[in-house]
């Protein structure tokens, strides 16, 4: 099959995710309007319209009933996914930058940027609970930073979450516990951590940064376990669900890109070997960096986002199911 | 257009306030006045001192001063003459002249010094003020003690491996300590370190380069206080010669002699204090053969090239250009000549510089003394190419050429031909910038003297594009120029037949983009033309040794600065190292002959990439002959060898592999064990739907979904509405 280049957004992606049986992709871009489609064929199916700025990140819930999403324009909305309608609508004093659904997809939590005198927060709050739904609701959950969270997401059921920040710092809370992180990981990353994606089993993180490296962490206590060396910024990466492979994306700033010609730029997905850290794959498509990648659950998949604005979904050939390494 | 205004009352009054003390000194207002400044000494410049000449008694004291004053008085008429008498009357064996100026002192000196006033006697002539600067040896003075011999071991160990295996040395940061290592090159697999771990690989190894002698027996460093060389096993240090401040390096052809140039401290523009700015070393016994004041080889503060001196391949003879001529202002005019100087004494040859008018630049040929140079055309000379044999200083042959605007040499390696590349234009003008423009198109010529041929033969061949790069094949009869222009460059490979008077064009290559030099392997037989700092980064990997050249492959490496051949022709290097493009990956590819590659590494801050080079070895006709014969069986037990070596790496890697595997299945394990110890609260969590459990048996359903492909639009019939409209 031929890969499906997919344009329906005007803007560089932000996000592409499969919902849990991956017949469905949702994606999110710096222009307003989050998309739905068919992974099989690429046909969009619809839009989630009633944002008014850059939608940063997009989460499906686990039955594909409700999404989520994270925008500029100072809202996180959660939508119907069938039917397109907003269900409701979270309001802060900056911009949106992720969000996320739990693990049971009652809880949502989602980062917002640091701006003047508002600091950067993380918070949590419950669907079911009626009262922290309603505009000027408040969360349950709500911790404050000095320096921008960027990613954050549940890394263990309903009670852990793993936020990522700008600084390249690694923070593990406990939702019991606002006050102080459970785990904290400072030395792995030098630069931004741009993505935190979970294995599909739930029992390894993956991290991606702008310091050319992405890192396997154990989802427990976020000790580096392994490190995966790209020759430009790593902007997002992600874990195969049925094979000991990752997959890391990129590429040269996007204010950069004029002046390095494609193949200096690196816009190829790699693929590595997660245990031996070992690049034995790439595939091209983009003509700028890559924002963003989900691995489909099959294993076969990979759906790419780029700063081109195509979502890229790239099924693998007999080269690469066949490929084993000797051991 | 300034205009002075000359009624002007209220003039600016400059003059200094009374009583004002002025506290800026001659020195530093007037130094270049005081330079010249007369000395209650300068007399003595006037005088010379010659010794050797025959001591005779009181008797013969005239006649050998009627002798002597003859000699002398062809030199100058207004020489004085004075014999110091010894106790006896006669004469001691020396004599002081005063001369009428400086200049003719200077010319006395230069002249009586050396010369043989009869069989049994040669002068020794020094001006006064050198006299005055010799020195007693000190009182405590003895003979130097002899310095034991440091054995480092066998130099040429390296080029003992069994699989004639080739080293490199890289300078790159590792773990951000800038370091050099000397790798093995091991053919498909990662290179090995050449040595001990911490031997061969050592952080901070050089202060800024290194480099291989030519032949490769050692590795030098420079510091601030001097270069040492490496050799042997364990890279111990073989010699040290002391330079403070050391900036360049240089090796004689056959690593006898080492070059090294330090800026002087201080200089000012007179090159006063500096006398000693390069120094030619022996390497063996470490001894400073000679020093040079950089000012008066030049005159200039700093060197124009290096390396400065140009080796002849036997290293008799080592030459530079000559200190330019300047005009009153101090600006340079034309260089006329070469300064040769023989290495067995480190004396100028004949104690002059050889003539020639306006050269512009010179080669020495690889297999002889000869040297080939250029000089530039003025408007009424033309430009002179030409052949000079030395010590015999006979020009071989010369070409002359018109309105040359640009010029390049080439020598072949084997010394039989040099081609000589000439930008030729029609018409020039002077802009008012001063600028030279070159008017109604350029053309461009390859020339080829045959040194081997009767009287040396000359052939051309005009280019029918503009020239880019040239490179002889260094044993056979061919040749490649790369001809055009960045957006189209083509490499052109020719033939020199026996008994044609042109040379003949043997291929129909493709041309590229960014081609900007050509390689022959050292070799010969094949070609890598490369397209160095641009972003395609192609390299072709050309066979010239069938009847027509082909082309084998292309490779990519973007923004590569670099490439070299080995020392064998086997493999072939790109490499993107700090010099290049910001904003390139740094780092290394290694390529077979024919442009397959074999290893690729990228390094942070990639400095330098040196192949080891090999001393030249000469095999019998004989044994070339019985290789040849034997190549087939050979080749397969080299093949073998290269299997079995790939498999044991093979297994290396795998051994090490699984060890990786254990390790990381024990993390593994205990984290799918926790998870499972809480699945039921999961389950929980997602209404009691298992969902792994789908997950882990691929329960996908396959369901079909109609989608119309495609739609067509047909027009609705009117309605009456409309049709009234």
């Amino acid at each position: 099959m031929r890969p499906l280049s997919l344009k329906g957004h005007e803007r560089a992606l932000t996000r592409v995710r499969f919902n849990r049986e991956g017949d469905l992709t949702f994606s999110c871009a710096k222009d307003k309007k989050p998309c739905v489609w068919y992974t099989e064929n690429g046909e969009r199916i619809g839009s989630y319209d009633g944002h008014n700025g850059a939608v940063w990140d997009i989460d499906v819930s686990w039955d594909t009933t409700k999404c989520v999403t994270a925008s500029g324009d100072l809202t996180v909305k959660i939508w119907d996914a069938e039917l397109g309608n907003c269900l409701y609508t979270i309001n802060h004093q900056t911009p949106m930058k992720s969000c996320g659904f739990s693990y049971s997809g009652n809880l949502v939590c989602f980062t917002t940027q640091k701006m003047t005198k508002n600091l950067s927060t993380f918070q949590v709050r419950d669907l079911r609970d009626s009262s922290q739904m309603v505009e000027g609701g408040e969360s349950f959950f709500y911790s404050q930073f000095d320096v921008n969270a960027t990613t954050a997401l549940f890394t263990q059921m309903d009670d852990l979450v793993t936020i990522g920040f700008e600084s390249g710092l690694l923070q593990q809370y406990d939702l019991r516990n606002p006050d102080t992180p459970i785990h904290t990981n400072e030395s792995v990353h030098r630069y931004s951590v741009q993505d935190l994606q979970l294995s599909p089993r739930g029992d390894f993180l993956i991290s991606a940064s702008r310091d050319k490296t992405a890192a396997l962490l154990d989802v427990n206590d976020l000790k580096k376990l392994k490190q995966y060396k790209s020759e430009r910024p790593v902007n997002s990466a992600c874990i195969s669900p049925n094979r000991d492979h990752i997959c890391l994306g990129g590429g040269e700033d996007a204010m950069q890109v004029t002046q390095t010609s494609v193949s200096a730029g690196h816009f190829e997905a790699k693929i590595y070997h997660m245990v031996f850290e070992e690049e034995f794959a790439r595939f091209k498509g983009h003509f700028g960096p890559i924002n963003t990648m989900a691995w489909h659950p099959s294993g076969t998949i990979i759906a790419t986002g780029g700063e081109d604005g195509y979502i890229r979904i790239q099924e693998f050939d007999e080269d690469y199911l066949g490929f084993t390494y000797d051991f | 257009m300034v205009e002075i205004d000359f009624n002007k009352e209220n003039e600016e009054d400059f003059s200094d306030p009374p009583g004002f003390v002025d506290d800026v000194t001659d020195d530093v207002l007037v130094p270049d006045v005081l330079h010249k400044k007369p000395t209650i000494d300068e007399f003595e410049d006037n005088c010379v001192f010659i010794a050797g000449i025959p001591v005779v008694g009181a008797d013969r004291l005239g006649k050998l001063q009627s002798v002597l004053k003859k000699v002398l008085e062809r030199l100058d008429p207004a020489v004085k003459l004075y014999i110091p008498p010894s106790p006896e009357g006669g004469c001691l064996g020396v004599l002081l002249t005063e001369w009428a100026d400086q200049r003719s002192a200077q010319f006395a000196v230069k002249s009586l010094n050396g010369y043989a006033f009869d069989k049994n006697h040669t002068f020794t002539a020094r001006s006064f003020k050198d006299m005055k600067q010799l020195e007693a040896p000190s009182d405590h003075w003895t003979t130097p003690e002899k310095q034991a011999y440091n054995d480092v071991g066998d130099l040429w160990w390296w080029l003992q491996n069994e699989r004639c295996r080739d080293q490199f040395a890289i300078s790159h940061d590792k773990l951000g300590v800038p370091t050099v290592g000397v790798f093995t090159n091991m053919k498909g697999n990662d290179p090995e370190l050449a040595g001990d771990a911490d031997k061969a690989e050592r952080a901070n190894w050089t202060e800024t380069v290194f480099t291989w002698s030519p032949h490769g027996s050692y590795l030098s460093t420079i510091h601030k206080q001097g270069i040492i060389l490496w050799g042997g096993k364990d890279y111990a240090r073989a010699h040290r010669f002391a330079h403070t401040n050391v900036q360049y390096i240089d090796f004689s052809p056959c690593e006898t002699y080492l070059v090294t140039y330090a800026a002087p401290e201080e200089s000012n523009s007179w090159g006063d204090c500096e006398k000693d700015s390069l120094r030619i070393w022996d390497v063996r016994t470490g001894e400073l053969k000679k020093a040079f004041s950089t000012f008066e080889l030049t005159g200039r503060t700093q060197l124009p090239t290096w390396p400065f001196f140009r080796w002849s391949f036997d290293e008799k003879y080592f030459a530079c250009l000559k200190a330019p001529e300047k005009d009153k202002l101090e600006r340079e005019q034309k260089i006329n000549g070469i300064s040769i100087f023989e290495s067995e004494k480190f004396e100028l040859y004949e104690g002059r510089p050889v003539n020639i008018e306006n050269i512009k630049q010179f080669e020495w040929s690889p297999t002889s003394t000869v040297l080939a140079y250029y000089s530039e055309c003025t408007d009424a000379v033309p430009a002179e190419f030409g052949l000079l044999q030395v010590p015999s200083m006979q020009r071989l042959r010369s070409a002359r050429v018109h309105n040359v605007a640009d010029a390049q040499m080439f020598w072949q390696k084997s010394g039989k031909r040099l081609a000589f590349y000439t930008m030729r234009f029609k018409k020039k003008e002077y802009r008012e910038t001063g600028e030279v423009k070159y008017v109604g198109g350029c053309q461009y010529h390859v020339d080829i003297f045959e040194i081997d041929k009767k009287d040396v033969s000359l052939m051309n061949l005009p280019l029918s594009e503009p020239f880019i790069h040239f490179d002889w094949d260094p044993e056979g009869d061919k040749f490649c120029v790369l001809v055009g222009n960045t957006a189209k460059a083509t490499p052109q490979v020719y033939k020199i037949e026996a008994n044609s008077h042109a040379p003949k064009l043997v291929s129909k290559l493709d041309a590229g983009v960014h081609f900007n030099e050509v390689q022959f392997a050292p070799k010969g037989g094949w070609l890598a033309v490369l397209a160095k700092v641009s972003a395609g980064g192609n390299v072709y990997f050309i066979d010239t040794s069938l009847s027509e050249a082909k082309r084998t492959n292309v490779i990519e490496h973007p923004l590569f600065n670099k490439g070299y051949w080995d020392p064998t022709g086997r493999y072939f290097v790109t490499c993107s190292t700090l010099g290049g493009r910001a904003g390139a990956d740094l780092g290394y590819r290694i390529f077979t002959f024919q442009g397959r590659e074999l290893c690729r590494k990228n390094l942070d801050r990639l400095a330098q990439f040196k192949w080891r080079p090999r001393p030249p070895v000469k095999l019998s006709e004989q044994k070339q002959r019985e290789i040849k014969k034997n190549l087939k069986k050979t080749a397969a037990k080299f093949i073998k060898q290269d299997d079995d070596e790939k498999c044991r790496a093979s297994q290396e890697v795998v051994e090490k592999r699984r060890k990786i595997m254990a390790a990381f299945d024990i993390i593994r394990s205990r984290n799918r064990e926790q998870l499972d110890a809480t699945r039921d609260e999961r389950i929980s969590l997602r209404n009691g739907v298992d969902t792994e459990a789908q997950l882990d048996e691929d329960e996908f359903v396959d369901e079909e979904i109609t989608i119309a492909l495609s739609t067509s639009k047909t027009q609705a019939p009117l309605t009456e509405e409309e049709m009234r409209d």
